[in-house]
């Protein structure tokens, strides 16, 4: 990330260091039923400028005993997904990808997405039900940097776009 | 020789400042220094339509025997039909004289009427132009209309409204004009800008042209590269947002060329866009933006409603041209 903002010399360079930390977020909702699940938050700290999310990887993973694909990985349950900011009480504020997005394009993808600090960030699950009725975890590992608004202002211009079809 | 000037001054000095009165842009200036009678012009072209399907139509307006300056206009004179107030009867205009189109090609080759003009019901029953256009004397302008997402509208007028210029103190029409700032620049050199542009997934059948946001979706769109640099002054959209629904339309532009040009937030679309119902039927930049030549502006939409699906909403960004022509 660093290189790609092309710092001018080492002091700007080291300037940059400072100003990104990497973090990973991601949850481990129970999935059964048909509905909205958060598979990943994070409480983007409000001193914070920005993160940017890079990568999302996301499985499901059935862990009932005696079950026939017991611990095998499997692609995210089918549905749609989408980011969005909530309140901390889980209060919908504002969506910002396509609500209709089909899971592939924000599961278990590469990503380039900026969300501003102060916000509760949460990647959103709306799931289509488990066929087999198997309660499952569905497991979700978000990786990110925390930017200042230096880095922001020369990277975030190349953001990702998910236009609807 | 002495001449006799047949323009009684106001005792007021010469001025209305009853209301504010408009503010003659630096280029409308010292095109109107160059003549010594200035008198308001309304000129009202009937548009007729038939609201036959898909109807076009070109409507020449009157020739004038002065020069004019054009500041603004107004729709009027739409029957109860849907389009009723020209937001959804689209239109392109040129002169006969420099035939250079106001509206680019692309993306969408005309622009609705709510963009040209104010409409009667809303509060701002004027909508003024980017910049003043200069009509010379004897010529035509032409209205091309289109209703390419056939509303079966009919009726309509477009009032142009602006000032007549008489007697130009150098016995001819001026080519050349020199602003306040010194620069010398020909008439003409400022000219309309009007890129209409499409919201949502664009479906076309038989001549109707339909844009479709379904609720939840996110579109990405793009004006046309022009070939000079152009200012952007204001965005208009023909959507009203009398149902609510543009309360969860967000958008955020982005000049493609400029690597700093980013924001992280969508902005609601009326902060961004004005509409027909409003005071500000476009909406101004807080500062005219200079988009250089061959950039473009992306515009990204989203429709956050839960389940409402807009259809046939169109964005136009207006501003001037600054082609040396």
């Amino acid at each position: 990330m660093i290189e790609l903002a092309k710092p001018k010399d080492d002091a700007q360079y080291m300037e940059f260091y400072a100003s990104i930390k990497p973090v990973k977020f991601g949850n481990t909702p129970l999935w059964t039923a048909a509905g909205e699940y958060n598979l990943a938050s994070y409480q983007i700290p409000r001193e914070l400028s920005y993160v940017a999310v890079c990568r999302v990887e996301c499985y499901e993973m059935d862990r009932t005993a005696a079950a026939a694909d017991f611990g095998l990985q499997l692609a995210p349950p089918s549905g749609t997904a989408y980011w969005q900011y909530q309140t901390s009480a889980g209060v919908a504020l504002e969506t910002l990808t396509d609500r209709n997005a089909p899971v592939q394009r924000l599961l278990d993808a590469d990503e380039y997405l900026f969300f501003t600090g102060g916000n509760n960030l949460v990647l959103v699950g709306n799931l289509l039900a488990s066929p087999d009725a198997n309660t499952r975890e569905i497991r979700t590992l978000v990786y990110g940097y925390n930017l200042s608004s230096i880095l922001a202002s020369r990277l975030a211009r190349s953001e990702v776009e998910i236009p609807s079809q | 020789m002495n001449s006799v000037c047949y323009c009684p001054g106001l005792d007021s000095g010469n001025f209305n400042i009853g209301y504010g009165g408009p503010k003659w842009s630096p280029y409308a200036q010292a095109i109107a220094d160059q003549y010594e009678v200035i008198v308001p012009s309304y000129q009202t072209v009937q548009l007729d339509l038939a609201g036959t399907a898909l109807e076009r139509k070109t409507v020449l307006s009157d020739r004038a025997q002065f020069d004019q300056l054009i500041f603004g206009a107004h729709i009027s004179d739409f029957s109860l039909d849907n389009g009723s107030s020209g937001q959804q009867v689209f239109m392109n205009v040129d002169d006969l004289k420099s035939s250079r189109s106001w509206v680019t090609p692309t993306p969408v080759g005309n622009a609705p009427l709510s963009s040209f003009g104010g409409i009667g019901i809303s509060d701002m029953p004027i909508l003024e132009l980017p910049e003043a256009f200069f009509l010379p004397s004897n010529t035509r302008m032409r209205h091309a209309i289109f209703n390419l997402t056939n509303s079966l509208a009919t009726g309509g007028a477009i009032t142009w409204i602006g000032a007549q210029l008489l007697r130009p103190k150098n016995g001819r029409a001026p080519s050349q004009v020199t602003l306040s700032n010194g620069k010398v620049v020909n008439v003409g050199w400022r000219a309309p800008l009007f890129a209409s542009v499409g919201l949502g997934r664009e479906t076309y059948s038989a001549g109707d042209t339909t844009f479709v946001m379904t609720a939840g979706s996110r579109y990405l769109h793009y004006t046309p590269p022009i070939n000079c640099d152009c200012e952007i002054h204001d965005v208009h959209i023909n959507r009203s947002a009398e149902d609510g629904t543009n309360e969860l339309l967000v958008t955020r532009l982005i000049d493609v060329g400029d690597r700093s040009m980013w924001s992280p937030n969508n902005a609601p679309i009326n902060s961004v866009m004005g509409e027909f119902t409003k005071i500000y039927p476009a909406a101004p930049f807080p500062k005219p933006y200079i988009l250089k030549k061959g950039h473009r502006l992306q515009i990204s939409v989203q429709n956050n409603n839960a389940a409402m699906t807009i259809n046939d909403a169109f964005c136009v960004i207006r501003g001037v041209r600054l082609c040396e022509y």
